[in-house]
């Protein structure tokens, strides 16, 4: 009977697991057909708020975003001095870069810096919008929440999430290299030149996968959570909590799944030999 | 004058009550007064009454038919067409915090009213002279009272024309002077045959209501029962 009815718990959980996962692709769907079948209705306040949603994800990051991925090079740029030896030269250490940051920190660590600044904003946004009874006026105004809501944080978290990530590979590059530039005498043309031979196709493959999936997965969680709440404010912080643990799981998940799937291609194995 | 709104056999639900509104049909230039019988609903009943006859909710039973056809045979993008007819002037909430009053009675003209921006600022600043609102135009909801922000809503719902016009609550009716600008602006548009116009009101109020009646409301009473009651 006990093992009964752990097989049930495990056998709901996937169950529900299935289920979250149909409506946010039915939410996806959704997302992306009833800005389509709307196209006739006014344009101009659509895209206003994909520009604010760049403004709020990605202006207002860089800041962060940039002193993070100064550290990380810096990091990134230590560790493959001292582990390969300081010695050991440029294509190392733009093997080093390329792999740690542009294909898996970079997504990553700007990944978590949107769940925590816009993932969670959006869901205590939208929700709070569901309460008070906001989202409710734009339906009887004919205007479709998923058009004037879903549709452009979507956008515009992707668009987000792009250039934060080239921010933040860019910012790591230059501080890795002004490292470098203590512990080894390297030349900014032999340092860039090692970091560009060394990416391949299959590294700027996983990084937009990551950033695309991973984008597109932790907004919609976002706006998903938000519309989700129902009449009581106090729905609104488990709303929150919900969204911004589910899209960093989903995030890690993601980011693991195409790390191995890159790593069992010839090409990523033989990068990571190369490291190693 | 073709039927705005055709109710039959609805049942809808607020609060722990089962609210049965009698059938009716409307025209254009009819008012009605929607009130709970003998007083026993309060709560949601007005929102739930109103968000019903302006279609973002379903009732439990019953029909709806606006404009000549049942609200539940229209598939989701041809309600969507219909809802520019219909307005809603809430009672509780509903203006988009994140804007201004202005932007909040711009956006249903900037979504569907296809004029220029010239045109669509003087429709706006036309509804602001209209409600009384060009001094706290720049404001936002919060800023705002109770009374400012039904105002609003008012203006907001009537920016497209609608033909079927629903209003929750009271509003800023005032007892002693009777009907308020905001009210006589509504109450004209359904006189002047513009809309029909449908007040839910979640207590009987005698003296709106008897305002109303001067103008020619009918008044429907809803029974209200408890929600396990039979529909």
């Amino acid at each position: 009977m006990a093992r009964l009815s752990w097989l049930d718990e495990v056998g709901a959980a996937a169950i529900g697991l299935v289920r979250y996962a149909w409506f946010l692709l039915a939410f996806l769907y959704l997302s992306i057909k009833t800005p389509w079948i709307c196209r006739d209705l006014g344009q101009r306040d659509f895209w206003r708020q994909v520009a604010l949603q760049v403004y709020f994800t990605a202006v207002q990051a860089i800041g962060p975003v940039v002193t993070l991925a100064l550290v990380v090079g810096l990091f990134a740029i230590v560790e493959g001095v001292s582990g390969l030896g300081a010695l050991s030269g440029a294509d190392s250490l733009g093997r080093t870069i390329t792999v740690v940051v542009l294909r898996e920190v970079a997504p990553l660590l700007t990944g978590i810096i949107v769940i925590v600044r816009s993932v969670t904003a959006i869901a205590a946004e939208i929700g709070s919008m569901r309460v008070q009874r906001e989202i409710e006026a734009l339906e009887v105004m004919g205007i479709p929440p998923m058009r004037q809501l879903v549709a452009p944080r979507l956008l515009g978290g992707l668009l987000s999430l792009f250039g934060l990530s080239v921010v933040f590979s860019a910012a790591a590059l230059v501080g890795g290299f002004a490292i470098a530039q203590l512990l080894v005498s390297l030349p900014a043309a032999v340092f860039l030149g090692a970091v560009f031979s060394a990416t391949s196709p299959v590294d700027l493959a996983a990084f937009l996968t990551k950033i695309v999936l991973g984008g597109l997965g932790v907004f919609l969680i976002a706006c998903y959570q938000g519309m989700d709440v129902g009449t009581s404010p106090t729905e609104v912080p488990v709303a929150v909590s919900k969204a911004a643990l589910h899209a960093l799981v989903y995030l890690v998940g993601l980011h693991g799944a195409v790390t191995v799937a890159v790593f069992l291609t010839g090409t990523g194995s033989s990068i990571f030999m190369g490291v190693l | 004058m073709s039927i705005a709104a055709a109710v039959d056999g609805l049942v809808c639900e607020a609060g722990g009550l089962r609210l049965r509104a009698p059938p009716f049909d409307f025209m254009a230039g009819d008012i009605a007064v929607f009130e709970p019988q003998g007083g026993a609903a309060e709560g949601e009943f007005a929102a739930a009454i109103a968000r019903v006859l302006a279609t973002v909710a379903f009732p439990l039973a019953g029909t709806l038919a606006l404009f000549g056809e049942a609200v539940a045979a229209r598939g989701y993008v041809d309600l969507l067409r219909t809802r520019h007819r219909i307005g809603l002037v809430q009672g509780r909430g509903g203006l988009l915090s994140n804007r201004t009053l202005r932007d909040n009675i711009a956006l249903p003209i900037a979504t569907h009213g296809k004029l220029d921006a010239r045109a669509e600022a003087a429709r706006v600043q036309a509804l602001l002279a209209e409600f009384q609102l060009e001094r706290v135009a720049a404001l936002r909801p919060h800023e705002v009272d109770g009374t400012t922000r039904f105002r609003t809503c008012a203006a907001r719902a009537v920016a497209l024309g609608p033909t079927w016009l629903v209003v929750e609550g009271v509003g800023d009716f005032e007892a002693s002077s009777g009907l308020s600008a905001t009210w006589r602006s509504l109450v004209g548009r359904a006189s002047a045959g513009e809309c029909a116009l449908a007040a839910c009101l979640s207590r009987p109020n005698g003296a709106l209501t008897a305002v109303l009646c001067e103008v020619g409301a009918h008044v429907y009473g809803c029974v209200a029962e408890a929600s396990g009651g039979t529909a």
